[in-house]
């Protein structure tokens, strides 16, 4: 079963510079981000937004939104119930790869 | 840059010429959905919506980080993406997964005359900024742990219960299973009596009304089976 503890194994996935799980309350679970609390809020407003998207695009539901930056570090947000997981990528990694690697990483812990 | 009334022209432009878009829009505060080539996919309504929504996003973000550009939101065969093209305007676009970021901004940027922007350097790379692995604990452990003790009567059906969650919601079952005790361990005494309490908190967490009567339903005796 799945713990916060797990989570921290996101920081060993190639790609990823950072990362932070944040309830849907704003509360921090798991990060290696020094700066996770202040960017707590906007992780939980953009896994919040992408959701209710679904209400927007007829019943389409999202995997993953990245919020782009032009230093190429963007900022991946995946919903996972009341949880939400932001990922900040290293500039060199595909975003699309590194989703699809984070989705792995999540259904292994299943 | 064009002005802002070119702006839907150089949209069907965008759209014309690349054959992995299927539609796009316009938006800003201003005039709100101003031009929707979604070709019915959408309503005026529903667009408004995902546009302050994700506009939304993106300014949130920007306060933490300040070379924000565009977002993309990915879902299971289409990709919608968005970029501010200049005094609060926004272009969505509706694409194929199989078309790149890349090709999509330099089709933009060349359709509206944009400057590529300079690359910037990440702050986060900064040394003396340093990685903080941590994972948060606080009491909420101390009373899992106590209630899952090898001798507790409890350990059992909350090993089941939890078990039985990780089915429906998947990897973070082991989260929301030590908070609902947590909230369960405070509102009542922890008993096998108030289990079914504990069930119908979890119960909650799982989205599909199919898959939350089979979660209950599969722990409806656990007071009497434990």
């Amino acid at each position: 079963m799945a713990t916060a503890k797990d989570f921290s194994r996101l920081g060993d996935i190639e790609g990823v510079s950072r990362y932070i799980l944040v309830r849907n309350d704003g509360y921090v679970v798991s990060k290696n981000y020094a700066d996770a609390v202040t960017l707590s809020s906007a992780i939980v407003t953009s896994g919040k937004n992408c959701d209710s998207l679904y209400d927007d695009l007829e019943g389409r539901r999202y995997i993953y939104c990245c919020i782009e930056r032009n230093s190429g570090d963007s900022i991946l947000v995946f919903s996972l119930g009341r949880y939400y997981l932001g990922i900040i990528k290293h500039s060199d990694t595909d975003p699309q790869q590194l989703a699809d690697t984070i989705i792995g990483f999540l259904k292994a812990l299943t | 840059m064009g002005s802002t009334v070119e702006y839907p022209e150089k949209l069907s432009d965008i759209i014309a010429s690349l054959p992995e878009v299927s539609g796009g829009f316009l938006y800003s505060p201003e005039l709100g959905v101003y031009s929707n080539q979604t070709a019915g996919l959408c309503n005026d309504p529903s667009l408004y919506n995902v546009s302050v929504k994700l506009s939304k996003i993106v300014s949130m973000m920007s306060v933490h980080f300040h070379d924000t550009g565009g977002i993309r939101v990915c879902f299971k065969d289409l990709i919608l993406c968005g970029m501010e093209i200049g005094n609060g305007h926004w272009l969505f676009l509706l694409h194929q997964p199989s078309l790149s970021p890349g090709m999509i901004k330099m089709t933009v940027q060349m359709a509206l005359n944009i400057a590529p922007e300079p690359s910037t350097q990440t702050e986060i790379s900064k040394p003396g900024h340093e990685i903080e692995v941590e994972s948060e604990s606080n009491t909420t452990d101390n009373v899992v742990e106590i209630l899952m003790a090898p001798e507790s009567e409890l350990r059992a059906p909350l090993t089941k219960i939890e078990n039985n969650l990780a089915q429906y919601i998947g990897p973070v079952a082991g989260l929301v299973f030590q908070d609902s005790v947590e909230v369960w361990a405070k509102n009542c005494t922890p008993s096998l009596e108030h289990l079914p309490e504990l069930v119908t908190m979890m119960a909650k967490e799982i989205d599909d009304g199919g898959n939350r009567e089979d979660f209950i339903e599969s722990l409806k005796n656990i007071s009497e089976e434990s």
